[in-house]
């Protein structure tokens, strides 16, 4: 499956909040939409899921008009709330239900997703008497409870200590391997960056960049690499060899590769000059400099 | 409308999960159950006759300034005799009399009261009988022959052809507060239901999930029926509390109140309609705000109408075929009390209920509808309420 969404804007009153906001994502592959607080990104999620229209744009699905309602999704609002004084199996249940599964599937894969965030224990109990975090457990696995085609999740992460994001990323991934196609946004690039086949940025309601996030960063790498050294004085040494100054963190230097120069040819002539490497990589740009970078472009 | 029956389920459900809500209908049956006991319960501490009072509160005084009566005559009666005005008024002061009269002559006499009540006719009456005596008198007729002539009772035999409004009086009365307290009551368990969706922030997750008219109509219908059935416990509690007590009311109550039957079919769908459709506009005002305590400012209108035709109603009682009370009983918002009120008072042709009870239908439906599209534009406008004016442009572009 393929979803895209094309040129889509909003405003609220004079207020433009989504300017042309296109990308495109696939089954399998992870999407994290990325931006800072008030980008746009809950706005573009909540189009998506015709919470409200677009003024303009269109949102596809292989190519056809995509209709949130009879889709096969699963969604996890910004506004995760559910009710406060319902047993949690019982509105679990019910959510499901809503979405048109029957009872019996609802009752049993409800147990499941109980199960597997470990919170069986809890499920005729009331969702006010957990902790928020659990809360938050609770919220999360609503969008799975349908086994659908496609999850769009606004922060899913936010709120949860590193031990449950962890299990969440896990589950995320066990998802993308049934094939699942998955739309996450979230304001935590560190944190998300490891995990997102493609991204997203979004930027005071635009998309500032978008693609497969290991060929960005390659691109971004700007023929840098990344040396790491046990000789003490090695600087004088790099900084020759260096189209650019090096910059020095420790025992790392990143280095800029001269034009008539190949990778090969520099670990040769750093080896032959008495310098010890511990490490030689290609530079590749963390997410959070991707982000930083875009932004500082606009 | 797809969802409609899990959500109406899942409402209907969460009212009886709660325990508040068994124990509070609990409670309120055995109190409406009990209230039938109290005439038996009161008797149990009444037995001994009651003691003799030095001071009677209640005593009335007279001063005789007329020769058209005896003093005798009123102190015969009960009335305490003073010489003098003053003297009265002294008493009265310190509360030994309830209220003093001041006789004047054959057609005149004051009243003094320490604090008027109501109820006060027991004199009017007596001076009346003195009165009379005494033109009799005049007039050379003899007392005693004339009274036992006059008060052999009249034999009245009363046939109505039409609805005997007289007798169906206090059950209509009985009808138009059931609704009245109905309305009340659960509108306001239904707009603070919603509004509680929308502060626990439950609305989106439900609009993404389903379509609003399932949602609403579901969670009206739910909790609707869910209040219909615990006010009938009530009423069924009450009813049960009565006939066991029967025999200690000394007059049988249930003269009072029958009722026909097509009346009371007619009461029963105007009230159930008529109560869904009030429902509606509680539910669409709840949604209309973003925290709970914002409800009942939202929902004044709705109230204020409600006691509005309330008033209209109990007014327009004694008077059923004016023509106020004719058009109320075809407008939607107020037909619900008042179309049964004149049904049970007066002649209403059955083709005018028909139409009453129709326009109350499609009206129902028709704001079923609206509060739907308010509840679905009110979803994620929090902060400010929503005013009739954006509620009502936003319900345009929407169309």
């Amino acid at each position: 499956m393929q979803l895209e969404l094309k040129k889509l804007t909003k405003s609220f009153g004079d207020v433009q909040v989504l300017k042309d906001i296109t990308f495109t994502t696939r089954s399998g592959r992870a999407m994290g939409f990325l931006g800072r607080n008030g980008s746009g990104k809950t706005t573009t999620m909540r189009c998506l899921m015709n919470v409200f229209a677009p003024d303009s744009g269109e949102v596809l699905l292989d190519g056809k008009p995509f209709v949130a309602k009879s889709a096969s999704i699963g969604y996890l609002p910004e506004e995760r709330g559910m009710y406060a004084k319902e047993p949690i199996l019982e509105q679990l249940v019910y959510f499901s239900q809503l979405r048109g599964t029957d009872k019996k599937t609802a009752h049993e894969r409800a147990l499941y997703w109980l199960e597997r965030v470990e919170l069986s224990e809890y499920k005729s109990k009331r969702l006010e008497v957990l902790s928020k975090g659990n809360q938050q457990k609770i919220q999360i696995i609503q969008a799975f409870l349908t086994d659908p085609d496609i999850l769009i999740l606004d922060e899913p992460f936010s709120g949860l200590d590193p031990v449950n994001s962890q299990l969440f990323k896990d589950i995320i991934l066990d998802l993308l391997q049934e094939g699942k196609l998955v739309v996450f946004s979230s304001h935590q690039m560190a944190y998300v960056e490891e995990f997102c086949d493609d991204i997203a940025l979004i930027h005071e309601g635009e998309i500032v960049l978008t693609g497969d996030l290991k060929q960005i960063k390659k691109e971004r790498s700007w023929r840098q690499v990344l040396v790491e050294t046990s000789t003490p004085e090695a600087f004088s040494v790099i900084d020759s060899l260096s189209a650019e100054p090096p910059e020095k963190r420790g025992q790392n230097y990143r280095m800029t590769l001269r034009e008539e120069m190949s990778k090969e040819e520099l670990l040769s002539a750093l080896l032959s000059q008495g310098i010890k490497i511990e490490s030689f990589n290609d530079y590749l740009p963390s997410l959070q400099q991707i982000f930083l970078e875009s932004v500082g472009e606009r | 409308m797809k969802r409609f029956g899990t959500v109406f389920a899942f409402e209907a459900k969460s009212f009886l999960r709660k325990k508040s809500f068994l124990i509070t209908t609990l409670v309120l049956m055995l109190i409406f159950f009990g209230v039938w006991f109290a005439p038996r319960i009161i008797s149990l501490f009444n037995s001994d006759p009651p003691a003799e009072d030095a001071v009677r509160s209640d005593a009335e005084g007279f001063v005789l300034l007329s020769d058209d009566f005896t003093r005798e005559e009123f102190i015969e009666k009960g009335y305490i005799f003073y010489p003098d005005e003053e003297a009265m008024r002294k008493d009265l002061e310190e509360k030994k009399l309830s209220s003093g009269f001041v006789i004047r002559g054959l057609h005149a006499f004051d009243v003094l009261f320490q604090d008027r009540q109501l109820g006060n006719v027991q004199f009017e009456q007596d001076f009346a009988v003195l009165r009379e005596n005494r033109i009799l008198e005049k007039m050379n007729v003899d007392t005693e022959s004339y009274r036992q002539l006059v008060d052999v009772p009249v034999q009245k035999n009363y046939t109505v052809l039409g609805t005997d409004g007289f007798s169906n009086y206090p059950i209509t009365y009985i009808f138009i507060f059931i609704f009245y307290f109905l309305v009340i009551f659960y509108g306001n368990v239904i707009s603070t239901s919603v509004a509680r969706e929308k502060s626990d922030r439950t609305m989106e997750l439900l609009i993404t999930s389903t379509d609003t008219n399932s949602l609403l109509f579901g969670k009206v219908l739910g909790a609707g029926v869910i209040g219909v059935l615990q006010f009938s416990l009530l009423i069924v509690s009450a009813l049960a509390g009565y006939f066991l007590n029967k025999d200690a009311f000394g007059i049988d109550i249930s003269q009072f109140v029958q009722v026909g039957t097509k009346e009371l079919v007619y009461f029963i769908l105007f009230t159930i309609i008529g109560y869904f459709l009030f429902l509606f506009l509680y539910a669409g005002l709840g949604s209309a705000v973003s925290k709970v305590e914002d409800v009942s400012s939202s929902t004044t209108p709705i109230t204020l109408t409600l006691v509005a035709v309330y008033m209209v109603a109990v007014f327009g009682m004694s008077m059923p075929d004016r023509t106020f009370f004719k058009i109320a009983s075809f407008i939607p918002f107020s037909s619900p009390m008042i179309m049964p009120s004149r049904a049970n008072l007066t002649s209403v042709p059955d083709i005018q209920v028909m139409i009453s009870l129709g326009i109350l239908i499609l009206t129902s439906v028709f704001l079923g509808v609206f509060a739907a599209r308010i509840y679905r534009m009110g979803t994620l406008n929090y902060g400010n309420r929503l005013s009739f004016k954006r509620m009502f442009k936003g319900l345009l572009k929407n169309q």
